[in-house]
């Protein structure tokens, strides 16, 4: 490099005592029993952090499932109830164009329905994110 | 620079204190350098260089191989460092490292002082009282350069800049430097 030899032609003193005395603190072994002596501190406080969201993870799952079981059993309910008030609802005179045989698409499709509300007001997606799956 | 391939075997078995003792073997003293050129104090220098290394240990488990560790290692020094510097109210601006690149038509500073101390003491330029007279920017990168044995490549690695950036650094620090120098170079 120019630099470095105009440098160093120009002001050899200044470049010899450059080199002479920059001088950072050495690398030993006592530096690196620190560093292991400060994890070996901060260990046990790292880990307790770390197990703070696997708690935080847990109860979020558990309110999940408890939330998909509801959306499950009000959509079950809701074919039952369909599926047992159909005949009452075909025998209807304004419902005249209803038959007995629609019973039970009727009651799986509003049940599905229900179903489908239920899972996106949950919004699934987010869980997903929240869970971290 | 060192990819530390070998390093990832033992990252998958999650052996994160071996990782970290091989990082300190090998890049412990650059480590230490880096921290020292910012921060100019041997003890500080020892304890924030510590303090990466404790910072690393805690991102090797987020660890996702795109970046060479030890370049993590020095982006975890410099900004260990610089948190320290601005704490202290000795804020570094990086960005000053190109704006002082216009500078050209700046007055030479003038000697501090007590730089005649080096001539009294014997020594002929106490480089310590010199680099005082500098900016912070051409402090570091004149600093850092003498530590890596005078390797731009090595220098332009552990700041994170380009190569060039750290020659037109190197020039014109060391023309001042070279002000600063010039009448005890002609005492002497």
């Amino acid at each position: 490099m120019n630099q470095e030899t105009d440098f160093s032609r120009q002001l050899p003193g200044l470049d010899q005592a450059l080199r002479e005395q920059i001088k950072a603190p050495a690398m030993d072994a006592a530096f690196r029993r620190q560093v292991m002596a400060r994890i070996a501190s901060q260990r046990e406080a790292l880990l307790r952090e770390a197990a703070v969201p696997e708690t935080l993870r847990g109860r979020l799952r558990a309110r999940l499932l408890l939330q998909l079981a509801n959306i499950g059993a009000v959509g079950l309910a809701t074919a039952l109830l369909i599926a047992a008030l159909w005949p009452r609802l075909a025998g209807l005179p304004a419902a005249s164009g209803l038959t007995q045989d629609w019973g039970l698409p009727a009651a799986m499709a509003f049940g599905a329905a229900v179903l489908f509300h239920g899972l996106r007001r949950l919004s699934l997606p987010g869980w997903v994110r929240r869970l971290g799956i | 620079m060192t990819r530390d391939q070998d390093l990832l075997s033992l990252l998958e078995r999650r052996d994160y204190d071996a990782v970290l003792e091989a990082m300190m073997q090998r890049h412990g003293q650059k480590a230490l350098n880096l921290a020292f050129s910012m921060v100019r104090d041997h003890s500080l220098a020892e304890d924030l260089a510590q303090v990466s290394f404790v910072k690393l240990w805690q991102a090797l488990p987020r660890y996702d191989g795109r970046a060479a560790l030890a370049t993590l290692l020095y982006t975890i020094t410099r900004n260990t460092c610089l948190s320290e510097l601005r704490k202290r109210g000795r804020m570094v601006s990086l960005d000053a490292l190109t704006e002082a690149d216009n500078d050209d038509d700046a007055p030479a500073l003038s000697l501090p002082d007590d730089v005649d101390h080096a001539a009294r003491t014997g020594a002929a330029y106490d480089v310590e009282k010199l680099l005082e007279g500098l900016p912070e920017n051409y402090r570091q990168v004149i600093t850092l350069y003498y530590l890596e044995d005078c390797s731009v490549d090595e220098v332009a690695g552990m700041l994170g800049m380009p190569v060039n950036t750290v020659k037109s650094l190197l020039l014109r620090g060391r023309k001042r430097l070279a002000a600063l120098a010039q009448p005890l170079e002609k005492a002497s």
